[in-house]
């Protein structure tokens, strides 16, 4: 029965002005960073002196450019996901659709399936329209594509882990701008809790940096899977899931 | 059909419902009735699984609401008090977005789909957007997404809110039409809705079934006495002297009579299960008086509502 959800959501997007204005955000911030990366790039590369400068002899596209991307990629999915998984939960609550759903004869995962695969959906997207950027790259140097896959898989995961932590901010408000905010600061304290402490030495130190979001992306951007990072954004999400569940089923008992 | 058993919920330290027990037999039709905060909603809410009892159990059509959710929930059709409705959508592909979601048939789904839309009078705004249309034809999408996927039970929290009296004769026709195909429960304000729709009557007050009934059955078991009508001309002592010594008759005042109407209104209360009418004629008739009206009269549904709401409060208003 998620089916029908998954559809009706997608219809939603796509009727929304609200995230055709978000998509085009996206475009012009992605276009704006991946194309200064790649005509710097192509600045240095082709001035000798600069080279000299910046203390290189041969140049790396995929390291000044591909890596750059993705960090680009991974740091703007912090504004992006918050703002599409807000309305989730939040906006049917507040419009009391939510009320109606809950007595058809659907399940609670079944509706958190649809609507999670739906905004899936529209981030898949939204961030695929990024691979001519690689394209343009491969156009004019040799780039290494087993570097962008595994960043593109990176970024993906990275996906999944924020929309599952954006969807559990969603479930437990009715307000979206809460939901939102919820969402985003809490995804930049996972996304920064490494930087931060990672100088500390002990437990405290090595706990942040294992918990860290941007620790665990750094791998993919390098062309490395390692089972450690996958696993944890797949546990990342699992448990923000279950949180998921685990509020909507809290919030049936309080109404 | 329905059946709840000592339903209780209980919010924080706030008893919403106690021990509520009810049954609704097979393609009946019952309505509640109660003040605001008697908890009306918070029984329909559980009825329709949205929210769990904290004690008792609910049944809809043979499915334990708690145990057996999603087979109750398939049996169930329900329009909430505020209803939410998606805006972007058209009338028609919402009903077909719930037909499914309901898991109906897909064969019959559009067929289900178009007859529930004549039924509740939305065929010819079926291509409108939820967002543009007024408030009585929102309330029909309402019931509509109520209605689709034939359901058998079905539980209407204030089905005609915001309608105007055209549409809430619709509705109530559609509603009484259902009687005896489809098991009914609706909560209204409005009195006339009830007796009108309704063979059966909850009245809820302070969490708890504080009469239920026929609106007939109501009225007499509330009515602790007969009382009856007198329309007569005479001498005003004469006739309540003789009327109040008739054996069973036990207070007789004058009442003002209707705007326009001249001849004195009287109101004799008397025992229950005597009839002194036969009596009370003669008695008039050998003291000269003139005899235009006697009648018994039974307590308005009205009267019901309040006596059992209020209870000794209404009797001092008396």
């Amino acid at each position: 029965m998620w089916y029908p959800i998954y559809k009706r959501e997608i219809r939603a997007y796509l009727h929304s002005p609200a995230i055709y204005a978000l998509g085009g955000i996206f475009f012009f911030l992605t276009a704006y960073f991946c194309l200064g990366m790649i005509v710097e790039y192509s600045d240095i590369y082709n001035d000798y002196t600069m080279r000299q400068v910046y203390g290189m002899k041969e140049m790396n596209v995929t390291e000044w450019v591909i890596r750059g991307a993705f960090g680009v990629f991974n740091f703007l999915m912090l504004f992006l996901i918050p703002v599409i998984s807000m309305r989730l939960i939040a906006e049917e609550r507040k419009s009391k659709t939510f009320e109606i759903l809950v007595t058809c004869p659907v399940r609670d995962g079944e509706i958190l399936a649809g609507k999670f695969l739906a905004a899936l959906t529209l981030i898949i997207l939204l961030v695929s329209s990024s691979i001519i950027y690689p394209l343009i790259v491969e156009r004019y140097s040799q780039p290494e594509w087993r570097v962008i896959i595994s960043g593109y898989l990176g970024l993906f995961l990275t996906i999944l882990a924020y929309l599952a932590f954006g969807f559990f901010a969603s479930s437990i408000t009715e307000n979206q701008i809460i939901a939102g905010f919820l969402s985003f600061s809490g995804l930049l304290f996972f996304y920064l809790v490494g930087d931060v402490t990672s100088s500390k030495e002990g437990w405290l130190g090595r706990l942040a940096s294992e918990i860290s979001l941007r620790q665990h992306t750094l791998s993919f951007s390098q062309g490395v899977l390692e089972a450690k990072d996958i696993f944890y954004f797949i546990a990342f999400c699992v448990f923000f899931v279950f949180l998921s569940l685990e509020s909507l089923k809290i919030r049936r008992w309080k109404i | 059909m329905i059946i709840a058993t000592n339903l209780t919920k209980i919010y924080g330290k706030t008893k919403a419902i106690t021990s509520l027990n009810f049954r609704v037999a097979k393609g009946e039709i019952v309505g509640f009735l109660g003040p605001n905060g008697a908890g009306k909603t918070t029984t329909m809410r559980i009825l329709t699984c949205h929210t769990p009892p904290t004690s008792g159990k609910a049944s809809m059509a043979g499915f334990d609401v708690v145990r057996q959710s999603l087979k109750a929930r398939r049996k169930t059709g329900y329009l909430p008090e505020t209803i939410g409705l998606y805006e972007d959508m058209t009338v028609l592909s919402y009903l077909e977005f719930m037909a499914e979601i309901k898991n109906s048939d897909r064969t019959s789904r559009s067929k289900n789909v178009s007859k529930t839309m004549e039924q509740t009078g939305l065929s010819k705004v079926c291509h409108r957007l939820i967002r543009n249309l007024s408030k009585g034809f929102r309330q029909r999408v309402g019931l509509a997404q109520a209605l689709v996927g034939n359901p058998e039970v079905l539980i209407l929290d204030e089905p005609t809110v915001g309608l105007d009296p055209a549409q809430i004769k619709e509705i109530r026709t559609l509603i009484s039409s259902m009687r005896g195909t489809k098991t009914i429960i609706l909560s209204t304000h409005i009195l006339p809705e009830v007796t009108a729709v309704c063979s059966r009557i909850a009245i809820i007050n302070l969490g708890k079934i504080a009469a239920i009934g026929s609106p007939g059955d109501l009225a007499k078991q509330m009515a602790p006495d007969q009382r009856i009508v007198l329309k007569a001309t005479g001498q005003k002592d004469a006739i309540i002297s003789r009327v109040f010594r008739i054996p069973g008759v036990l207070h007789i005042q004058q009442q003002k009579p209707d705007q326009g109407e001249t001849i004195p209104l009287y109101l004799i209360d008397i025992k229950k299960d005597i009839d002194v009418r036969k009596v009370i004629s003669s008695t008039l008739f050998n003291a000269g008086c003139q005899l235009y009206e006697l009648y018994p009269v039974s307590l308005s549904l009205e009267d019901v509502y309040m006596k059992t709401v209020m209870g000794e409060d209404f009797k001092n208003r008396d």
